[in-house]
């Protein structure tokens, strides 16, 4: 999966599941900043699991994304893992 | 009507009566609005001809000294007498197609040497496989609670592999991983769909140890009244809270009866759909409701329950009897794969309740169903003529069947009639105890574990996030 294709999933899911305004989804921007909470932070992951088919929550340990784009390169490794596997 | 406290527990089944009973404890003017007419009516049971019938508890684990339920009863102030089951098969497992019946002895060793006995050829496996479940458990946040301290939130998210996917990498024999799978019946949450660290803290903790409560659900209810009357804290049966607004940092709970309670820390234990139903608009964002709502219902229950004669002690172990060794099948919708959990009483004469699973597509909560009268007797007579054709040393034994319940009855008694609140979905949404609300959380069986030490656990978890935010 190309990265562009990742980012758009991910945003669409922000978007769609978690009503943020797109034009805030840069890869700068901190989970803190958009309004999420531990409670969204929870539900994103296991939509986001759901979209990708790839075990966040096993794979995640603190401090591995900050931003989006921490997210988005996050879950780029997890895909190259699973598919190397 | 309106009542000022500084906490307020919507729902009086275990898990509310257990966050009451903590917040009390500290010290809060509390209260526990239940719908019902008295405090969690499943443990209530019921008696015909003078012998007692359990419809809420059964069996528990971790009651041992020095495990996690031994302590909490004693924070809790629960004077409560466990002793322990059978050792050397506490449950019987009885697989129809092949004939087998397993023995579930407690005792890891024991349990062991049950196993490698059975199925020789996946000796290595079974000794890999329990160590994991040990190694699983001893790590587990909720049954080490009073030992180590953790991050609340990361506890209370599962995840993958579900117990379906370790069962596959371990073993060949269908038939071992049906024994290793059936107690899937304690949390109803099928192989395939529930986590492996979920199943083996509801199901795995068993393999420790496994225990009764002497005068069961009825001592259970006891035990909590008196601790939560002696720690101040007020309940209020009949009283089913219909609203919740939120208003200037306060919690505002509406009753049917035109009751209103307003308090600083509301904690709901109904089911979470319900819930829902009654919080603020802003209780979640609109997709977190809708992933919620899409969660699934665990089956309810369809209990015949009999009367054995001449008050002979007859049979110690509980039996799990299953007609196809894939268990995630004994969740289908008909009784064509049926699977049936028959307990019996330690109670003189004895008191014998055959309990199946009914999805809950089959509807039979509502009585006004299409076929709900057909279905019943129907499912009545399967199970009958099952016992008699494959166990006819306790259908000799019954004196008389007296009672056929259906999750419309529990509906009715209890309130609910899924058997264990939603599935825990390892793939699915999970809720945790916050919401966007500051002061209104969220508990009970859907949220951490079902049973009687997963409702408490739940209030734990939910206590420690309380306690922590004030």
């Amino acid at each position: 999966m190309q990265k562009e294709e990742i980012i758009k999933i991910v945003n669409r899911a922000l978007v769609k599941e978690f009503e943020l305004d797109e034009s805030l989804l840069t890869p700068e921007a901190d989970f803190v900043s958009l309004g999420l909470d531990s409670l969204d932070a929870v539900d994103m992951v296991i939509t986001l699991e759901q979209a990708f088919k790839v075990d966040i929550r096993n794979n995640y340990k603190v401090g591995d994304f900050g931003s989006l784009g921490g997210l988005y390169d996050f879950i780029e490794k997890l895909i190259k893992q699973k598919n190397n596997v | 009507m309106l009542k000022e406290y500084d906490s307020v527990v919507i729902g009086g089944g275990i898990s509310g009566l257990t966050s009451a009973l903590l917040l009390a404890q500290r010290g809060k003017k509390t209260a526990i609005l239940e719908a019902g007419a008295t405090i969690s009516p499943i443990m209530n049971g019921f008696s015909r001809k003078g012998v007692h019938f359990e419809t809420g508890f059964h069996y528990a684990s971790s009651l041992g000294e020095g495990d996690f339920g031994h302590y909490i009863f004693n924070k809790l102030g629960l004077d409560l007498e466990p002793f322990p089951l059978l050792q050397d098969g506490y449950d019987e497992i009885h697989i129809l197609p092949t004939g087998r019946v397993f023995k579930m002895a407690y005792g890891k060793q024991n349990l062991a040497n049950n196993l490698h006995e059975a199925f020789p050829e996946e000796k290595k496996a079974i000794t890999a496989y329990l160590d994991r479940v040990e190694n699983t458990l001893s790590k587990s946040f909720f049954l080490n609670m009073h030992k180590k301290q953790d991050s609340l939130y990361s506890a209370a998210i599962d995840s993958p592999p579900s117990l379906q996917e370790v069962l596959d990498e371990y073993f060949k024999s269908p038939e071992l991983k049906a024994i290793l799978s059936v107690s899937a019946f304690l949390h109803g949450t099928p192989p395939s769909k529930i986590s492996f660290g979920q199943h083996c803290r509801i199901s795995g903790s068993l393999y420790k140890s496994a225990w009764g409560i002497k005068g069961g659900g009825l001592a259970i209810n006891k035990a909590y009244k008196n601790s939560l009357e002696r720690n101040g804290a007020d309940i209020f049966v009949n009283a089913k809270a219909v609203k919740i607004e939120y208003k200037d940092g306060k919690k505002h709970i509406f009753t049917d009866k035109g009751g209103l309670f307003v308090c600083n820390t509301c904690i709901s234990t109904v089911h979470p759909k319900i819930f829902l139903n009654i919080a603020p608009k802003n209780v979640y964002r609109e997709g977190y409701k809708a992933r919620i709502n899409e969660l699934e219902e665990t089956p309810g229950f369809f209990t015949l329950y009999a009367i054995l004669k001449d008050g002979k002690y007859f049979k110690k172990s509980n039996m799990f009897v299953v007609s196809d060794t894939n268990i995630n099948g004994i969740f289908s919708p008909d009784m064509k794969t049926r699977s049936y959990y028959i307990n019996f009483s330690n109670s003189k004469p004895q008191a014998l309740s055959i309990i199946s699973l009914v999805p809950p597509s089959e509807q039979m909560w509502d009585k006004k169903a299409p076929e709900y009268n057909i279905k019943k007797e129907k499912y009545a007579e399967i199970l009958k003529k099952d016992i008699a054709s494959l166990f006819p040393e306790i259908a000799d034994s019954i004196e008389e069947y007296l009672e056929v319940s259906t999750p419309a009855t529990t509906r009715r008694f209890a309130g609910y009639y899924s058997g264990y609140g939603l599935m825990h979905d390892v793939n699915k949404t999970k809720i945790l105890p916050i919401t966007k609300i500051p002061g209104l959380y969220i508990s009970g069986r859907s949220i951490i574990a079902p049973g009687l030490l997963g409702a408490i656990i739940t209030a734990l978890l939910v206590d420690k996030i309380i306690s922590k935010s004030t």
